[in-house]
């Protein structure tokens, strides 16, 4: 077991692209990753209004050790020209274990990153058909962009039921928000009243801490 | 606009092969002559952008209403809820389809109105309407696909044996014309909404998968037992398909606007109306995500048009000369120039570039779309270079080709992943869109009216029956390669 600090690599880029990037990163030594699909949403008020604001977004998810992330990080901004607005976003999270294959990695003990919290992930987890309402809420409390996954689960509130001859569990969505540290409050304060989240069986919200990331422009406005 | 971007990227490297083989013709074997050149120039451009708007409102407007519409219907849990939703759509979806209208209207004509124009549309739609519940209930149940398949196929054979050439080719193509740009979306994303509900995830991925390609054996199905019980064997068929003799460059693009127009509407419609019934009693979708939904249905409409005033002014008359001037040379080289336009047409096929999405989509990846567009390519070139082989050889019958390769795709699904069973028999579906109905039928005719001994209504559309077969076997053979890949993956990560 080894003690070091340890890193969640979220690439977000436009579909077709997550293969490279998960090749890019293997040869970083940050290795297995999981690519999944997602649909990136703006509400720049000209594609709002043709209703063209999804775009298809694949995500990727590698980990490593602290130096070696920052170093994918990097490559892949320069690699996917994430300096530019709409190729995509990557950002690294704190974790806290990593094992695998070819980690097997505990890190102790992390220091509290103090006040220098630049972004936060908010992440939502909402019945299916409700990522509407929580961007609309988002939106109001100044988020600009969120990516939406489909996912499927089942709590103490809503549980697997059986149709005809399948089984189905329900189906939710996935709404990933990356926020200013001093918006994430607002904006998940605006999502728990829009849905009532406090209510029993309307879903889940935590956030997370970003250590550092690329490809973000709403905030610098 | 960085999403018509992208598509209009994508569509012009799907256009761009059919076009550069056109213009490689023109300055080697088939000239053509200069207005009829600039015709098929214009009406490239006009595919291209008209393709890009459709598939925009596919992705927008079609795919998310036939997923919520599978979906509410399955939530539903009540068999009598599915059997009269199913009809309803069938109905619809089959109404829709401009393609099955033109089809009635040749048989009305072929048979002296023995059989009327309102017959068929009413037969074909009834026995599409069933086939969709039955395949909706398949899902539903888990029964296996290939199963259905291989006992359908069996009654089909059944009645085709009985049949004549003529209604046989006419079932074939009835099946090929059901499954238009409109409805194979439609029904894919159907299929898919029903099955993404399900727990189990591999189940998941080949259940959304099936649905067109039963919904069009019930074309088939119903159209064969028609003639049981008419009794028809005298057919009068010909077809005034005569190029556009006319020397302006703009005019016929002005003249078929008004038929396009009628088609797009009639296409359309439906499929809104049902949204916003739909909206109403079930899906109550918040205002944006719904708004977005009939947006979808604009771009779709806006993009149809523009695509098949492009197809109908641009392409026909060049698909047609093209076959009456490859006649004057010898047998293979028609045989060889079918292949290679079969293989640039389907490219530029709009449900094509919606089921190869798809594929993707539903595998998240693992399959990716330029394999399934090569083993499509590859199958379609097959079944046109089959087709002028039937053309140029006169004792070769549509049946020859019919009967065994049906066979060998039956007996495929019994060895071949099942996720490919789906794929492939949709596939044969969608490859009959209205680039291979107008431009390589055309060519098909064109060919066949130069050539002594040749029926341009046996030869024409038994071309569509052998290009709905073809991507079958092609694509189960993908199939296998694909689990071969796999296991030598497995064994090699140890």
């Amino acid at each position: 077991m080894v003690n070091t600090q340890i890193e969640l690599l979220l690439t977000i880029v436009n579909f077709g692209m997550g293969s490279r990037v998960l090749k890019c990163g293997a040869e970083l030594g940050l290795a297995p990753g999981t690519i999944f699909l997602g649909k990136g949403t703006s509400r720049k008020s000209l594609l709002d209004f043709l209703g063209l604001n999804e775009v298809r977004k694949e995500l990727v998810l590698l980990a490593g050790p602290i130096d070696r992330v920052a170093l994918a990080m990097e490559a892949f901004k320069e690699k996917f020209h994430l300096e530019k607005p709409g190729k995509g976003i990557v950002l690294s999270l704190p974790i806290s274990s990593l094992h695998s294959a070819t980690h097997d990695i505990q890190y102790e003990n992390p220091k509290k990153p103090g006040g220098d919290i630049m972004y936060k992930l908010i992440y939502a987890i909402v019945e299916m058909g409700k990522s509407e309402e929580v961007l609309e809420a988002a939106a109001k409390a100044g988020s600009t962009g969120a990516t939406v996954m489909t996912a499927r689960g089942s709590g103490l509130h809503d549980q697997a039921s059986k149709v005809f001859g399948m089984e189905i569990e329900p189906q939710k969505e996935i709404v990933l928000i990356i926020s200013g540290s001093q918006k994430t409050e607002a904006i998940t304060t605006s999502i728990r009243k829009a849905l009532q989240i406090d209510e029993p069986g309307h879903g889940v919200i935590f956030t997370m801490d970003v250590n550092k990331a690329f490809g973000l422009y709403s905030d610098q406005k | 606009m960085n999403v018509f971007k992208a598509k209009l990227r994508e569509v012009v490297f799907s256009v761009l092969p059919i076009s550069a083989i056109v213009l490689l013709l023109h300055f080697t074997v088939a000239p053509l002559e200069m207005p009829v050149l600039f015709r098929f120039i214009l009406g490239a451009v006009l595919i291209v952008i008209g393709l890009a708007f459709f598939l925009i409102g596919v992705d927008v407007g079609v795919t998310p209403l036939g997923s919520l519409s599978g979906a509410a219907i399955a939530k539903s849990n009540k068999l009598w809820i599915v059997a009269v939703a199913g009809i309803l759509l069938g109905f619809v979806i089959s109404i829709a389809e401009p393609g099955l209208i033109v089809l009635a209207n040749q048989v009305d004509l072929v048979t002296g109105g023995l059989i009327s124009n309102f017959n068929i549309l009413m037969v074909v739609s009834t026995g599409m309407a069933i086939m969709l519940v039955l395949g909706f209930l398949r899902i539903a149940f888990n029964w296996p696909l290939h199963i259905l398949l291989t006992v359908f196929y069996i009654i089909t054979g059944v009645f085709a044996v009985l049949a004549s050439p003529e209604f046989l080719a006419i079932g074939f193509d009835a099946s090929g014309a059901t499954t238009g740009v409109l409805a194979v979306p439609f029904i894919l994303a159907l299929a898919t909404g029903v099955s993404k509900l399900k727990k189990d995830q591999v189940a998941a991925e080949e259940d959304s998968f099936g649905l067109v390609a039963i919904t069009s054996i019930g074309a088939i199905i119903a159209v064969l037992m028609m003639q049981m019980f008419t009794n028809i064997t005298e057919f009068s068929g010909n077809f005034d398909i005569g190029p556009t003799a006319s020397n302006s460059i703009i005019g016929p693009f002005i003249w078929v606007i008004p038929s396009v127009l009628q088609d797009g509407l009639i296409a359309i419609g439906p499929l809104v109306l049902m949204a916003i019934v739909l909206q109403k009693i079930t899906f109550k979708l918040h205002k944006r995500a719904f708004a977005r939904i009939l947006k979808g249905f604009v771009y779709a409409f806006i993009g149809l048009l523009i695509f098949l005033v492009g197809v109908n002014a641009g392409f026909m008359d060049v698909g047609t000369l093209i076959g009456q001037a490859l006649t004057g040379f010898s047998d293979w080289v028609i045989v060889v120039i079918g292949f290679i336009l079969g293989v640039v047409t389907i490219m530029a096929e709009p449900a094509v570039y919606v089921l190869t999405h798809q594929i993707e989509d539903i595998t998240n990846g693992s399959v990716k779309r330029v394999s399934v567009l090569i083993a499509l390519a590859g199958g379609v070139g097959i079944a046109i270079a089959l087709s002028m082989l039937r053309i140029v050889v006169p004792g070769l019958q549509l049946w020859h080709f019919l009967l065994p390769g049906y066979i060998i795709s039956i007996l495929m699904t019994f060895f071949v992943p099942k996720l490919f069973v789906g794929m492939a028999f949709d596939a044969g579906g969608v490859a009959t869109g209205p680039m291979t109905a107008t431009f390589i039928l055309a060519f098909t005719q064109g060919a066949a009216e130069a050539t002594s001994g040749a029926s341009i209504l046996i030869d024409g559309f038994g071309m569509i029956a052998t290009v709905a077969m073809m991507p079958i076997i092609t694509l189960q053979i993908l199939g296998f390669i694909f689990r071969m890949k796999q296991k030598k993956e497995a064994v090699s990560n140890g």
